[in-house]
């Protein structure tokens, strides 16, 4: 026998497996085969590495505590898997479709002077394709929640906290919208922001070349409070795009969650520790030990403020342009007779403008026109004074 | 895994499945670990992860096995990320270091001494290694099972294994004091190889 047939039955002689033919044979060769016999006994050692290692009493009281301190939400019910797919599959056909529609309603909004009666269908389909595809994204393994409404999905802020195995979604929403109502509008969006105890993080307004101006915001609005405050957006001006984004930080936030809970019991460790210290070389240790699993403390609970700040609060950035008085498109539904209207006076306003831009055309070319004239009027003299010698 | 409804049978259930295995969670980490302080944190955030992981755990492995696997990976995250900190290691592990006595060769060294200086010599192999050994030869799992918790290629494990084998033999082999006096050793080692 050599070497490497030897180390590959070393594991069934360990485990008792070994036919005896074989057993003998590996006797001798161990018996000749320092380097063998080093192995078999590394490999009997590896087995008994632990014996005298006794699980410490504090660690099995404080894993039993700590679970007996997590809120425990109660186990779901599995979803199948084919389930999940079909709820991907449907919202995915939601999105698209309301997509579509949409698309069709922008193209109809930017084709036309007037926007045609229940356009606003399609507006509303690519909305509801929105939230059905947050809903597929961040609540795949949870069936039933996907019945729940907007509100009661986004919990609010203090019970979040309190809940450790809540999903943790940061969501991020921009609604691009246009109003005539500039001053009035963005007057509105602050009162009511200010109201659902959202703040504005950033504000811009900026006056365009064509005079119109448009307002570039940034808004930090309670997650539970999102969905309402984009329907009251909607209502608004005339909404132009939106979109959602939902990024689930769930795992990295348990982890963190874990991570501190871990260090917070070894700071309570090193503290009981700290009161036995016998000599000043073990006092030194222990100090730089609890500045340290400090600093890892201070550092997850900044990481889980951050992540909390974000989830609680979802941002909204939201583009406000001004329309002027010309443009013609609608937020709402309109009649016949409104179209007429409105046509009319698109008319004489276009009118009005030929007018004004005629006028100033021929302000502009009034000196010429008056030189020229003069100039012809001069020759023609000429010529008439030639003709009557 | 059967669908309990409240946080009593919940807990119940989780603390019936890992209370026995508790001391195998322990040792994992301690032997990823290479000491005390860090083992417990390890193992205590594997306990916590369980739990909180619980109600998806689906039964298509084995409880064990599926604690192993976070354990080991709880460990491999912590070697990844341990800052070169003063560990408490200092104050309570002195027992761990290779003993400085004068030396016999490893057989014949007493278990309770080999088993000290094969602890020092698991610290010097890299952690992925390290994990396929502390589950197949020290926990003593199929490699199968190990394959399972460590969620790799059978044969992947199987060559980080003999090749852990083989570095550990490598460390344990360079201890002068135990073979450097013992010619014989070295000289049927070379010529076996």
């Amino acid at each position: 026998m050599n070497c490497k047939r030897c180390e590959s039955l070393l594991d069934q002689y360990l485990d008792g497996l070994m036919e005896a033919s074989d057993k003998a044979a590996l006797k001798e060769h161990l018996h000749g085969c320092a380097h063998c016999r080093l192995r078999m006994q590394v490999l009997e050692d590896s087995r008994r590495i632990n014996e005298e290692d006794e699980v410490p009493v504090s660690f099995s009281a404080s894993w039993r505590q700590a679970i007996q301190d997590e809120e425990v939400v109660p186990m779901k019910r599995q979803t199948p898997g084919w389930t999940k797919w079909l709820a991907m599959a449907a919202a995915l056909v939601v999105v698209v479709a309301g997509t579509w529609l949409t698309g069709n309603e922008l193209n109809r909004i930017s084709g036309s002077p007037v926007k045609p009666a229940g356009g606003m269908a399609g507006g509303a389909g690519y909305y509801s394709g929105l939230e059905s595809a947050d809903s597929a994204a961040n609540y795949d393994m949870d069936a039933p929640a996907m019945a729940e409404s907007a509100m009661t999905r986004s919990a609010p802020a203090p019970q979040m906290a309190a809940q450790p195995q809540e999903t943790k979604i940061i969501r991020t929403l921009s609604i691009q919208s246009a109003t005539r109502n500039f001053d009035a509008d963005y007057q509105t969006i602050r009162q009511d922001l200010e109201k659902i105890g959202g703040r504005v993080e950033n504000a811009e307004v900026r006056t365009g070349s064509n005079g119109l101006r448009t307002a570039y915001l940034t808004l930090r609005v309670p997650a539970a409070r999102l969905d309402s405050f984009a329907e009251q957006l909607k209502g608004m001006g005339h909404l132009q795009s939106i979109s959602e984004s939902a990024q689930d930080v769930s795992e990295r936030y348990y982890d963190t969650d874990a991570r501190l809970k871990t260090q917070l019991a070894k700071m309570e460790r090193l503290r009981a520790l700290m009161e036995k210290a016998a000599s000043v070389e073990e006092l030194i240790s222990l100090e730089s030990a609890i500045a340290d699993t400090q600093y890892q403390i201070d550092s997850y609970t900044g990481q889980l403020k951050g992540m909390d700040s974000q989830v609680n609060d979802a941002t909204l950035n939201l583009t406000l342009s001004e329309m002027s008085a010309l443009d013609t498109a609608e937020t709402k539904a309109e009649t016949l007779w409104d179209r007429i209207a409105s046509g009319t006076v698109h008319m004489w306003q276009m009118l009005k403008i030929w007018a004004a831009d005629a006028a100033v055309f021929l302000a502009a070319v009034l000196p010429v026109i008056i030189l020229i004239a003069i100039v012809v009027i001069i020759i023609k003299a000429i010529v008439k004074r030639r003709n009557k010698k | 895994m059967a669908v309990t409804r409240n946080r009593e049978d919940t807990i119940a259930a989780f603390e019936a499945l890992a209370i026995p295995l508790e001391k195998q969670v322990y040792h994992v980490c301690l032997n990823m670990m290479g000491n005390r302080e860090d083992a417990e944190d390890c193992a205590q955030e594997t306990m916590l992860k369980a739990f909180r992981g619980f109600a998806r755990f689906e039964g298509r492995s084995k409880f064990s096995t599926w604690l192993y696997s976070i354990a080991t990976n709880v460990c491999l995250d912590a070697l990844r990320t341990r800052r070169d900190a003063v560990s408490l290691e200092v104050l309570q592990e002195a027992g761990w270091e290779v003993a400085d006595e004068a030396p016999e060769a490893y057989e014949r060294l007493e278990a309770a001494e080999r088993r000290r200086l094969l602890k020092a010599a698991l610290k010097e192999l890299p952690p992925d290694f390290k994990a396929a050994l502390t589950l197949v030869d020290l926990q003593g799992l199929p490699y199968q099972e190990a394959a399972e918790a460590l969620e790799l290629p059978l044969g992947t494990v199987k060559s980080r294994v003999s090749r852990a084998r083989n570095q550990l033999l490598v460390i344990l082999s360079r201890q002068p004091e135990l073979f450097g006096q013992n010619p014989r050793h070295n000289g049927e080692r070379r010529e076996k190889r």
